[in-house]
């Protein structure tokens, strides 16, 4: 509950309408880890992972820590956060899984001006952000992360929800909604995924390439 | 004898961070005074792209001699699009010794 408490007072600011779609995301249910900077990522991930290894299908195989492990990697590498929150929660009646994961950090805008990359609006750094631009263009095994979450959401005919200082995108199958905050901002990005269960397992290597 | 290490001792069944490969490295594998080790996948069940990523550049500057082996398909399948990846882009590590670790033994 404090940590819902945590959370919510860093919203409060926000556009209602803003402040309504991230209620609706999810994060009014239990959240699951709460990392600050006391604790390893990967160790709390790991923790995770094995507890919800026998509430999930099988179906979905290394879909879930593939993107565990990518989303939480870009906030320790890049985000410089404090505190980070995280839930996984699977709806049997929807078949559908839903992932949340917060970071208090710069902010994908925050991150690609100190690296004097241009772009014109908050919601078009994010755009970038998930087209795999990143920070550090000499090493030729970045970038994937986000982009990879991507495809693999969308072989499991999910959405994606990202808002970051003050631009948010909506992915869906079908269309990619673009907004910009008009009032508030977001200090930090929060990211949240709804996937359908696939009927067979899923190979996401394909969607990796 | 050559000196192994356990990764599943090291990281639980799950390696999942670029920074938690680094910590091994850094604070264990080139600390070693062993100039050969195995190091033994057995019973890690997934690595992430980047771990994969970051674990072959610091292999290849690493001047210890790593043998892998009991990989997992899902762990051999990740280095591999990694691996391709790096030599899509023309990239080795050194010249004289290309990434080349998913061949490993199984035992």
């Amino acid at each position: 509950m404090a940590i819902n408490e945590n959370f919510f007072g860093k919203i409060n600011d926000l556009d209602e309408s803003i402040q309504k779609h991230i209620k609706k995301m999810g994060f009014p249910y239990p959240l699951k880890i709460h990392i600050d900077r006391s604790k390893k990522m990967d160790e709390e991930i790991n923790r995770l992972l094995i507890d919800i290894k026998t509430k999930i299908p099988k179906t979905f195989e290394s879909s879930i820590p593939y993107i565990l492990s990518e989303l939480t990697d870009n906030i320790e590498q890049h985000s410089n956060y404090a505190e980070a929150f995280l839930f996984v929660r699977y709806d049997a009646k929807e078949k559908c899984l839903e992932i949340g994961v917060f970071d208090d950090g710069l902010s994908i805008p925050v991150v690609f001006e100190k690296n004097n990359i241009n772009y014109s609006k908050d919601s078009d750094a994010i755009k970038m952000a998930l087209e795999g631009k990143t920070t550090k263009q000499e090493d030729i095994s970045r970038g994937f992360g986000l982009r990879t979450t991507r495809a693999i959401v969308k072989a499991l005919r999910g959405e994606i929800k990202i808002i970051s200082r003050e631009g948010m995108l909506i992915i869906s199958n079908s269309s990619i909604d673009i907004i910009d905050f008009k009032k508030g901002k977001l200090d930090g990005t929060m990211i949240y995924l709804k996937l359908k269960t696939p009927e067979k397992d899923l190979n996401i290597y394909p969607y990796l390439e | 004898m050559i000196k192994k290490i356990l990764l599943n001792k090291e990281f639980g069944e799950n390696i999942l961070t670029r920074n938690s490969i680094a910590s091994f490295f850094n604070e264990k594998i080139n600390n070693l005074k062993d100039d050969e080790i195995t190091i033994d996948f057995k019973n890690i069940i997934f690595i992430s792209r980047s771990s994969a990523a970051e674990y072959l550049k610091l292999r290849e500057n690493s001047n210890k001699n790593l043998l892998e082996k009991n990989m997992s398909n899902e762990v051999k399948s990740m280095f591999n699009l990694v691996e391709k990846q790096f030599r899509n882009a023309n990239f080795t590590f050194t010249k004289e010794t290309p990434c080349e670790i998913v061949e490993s033994v199984v035992i």
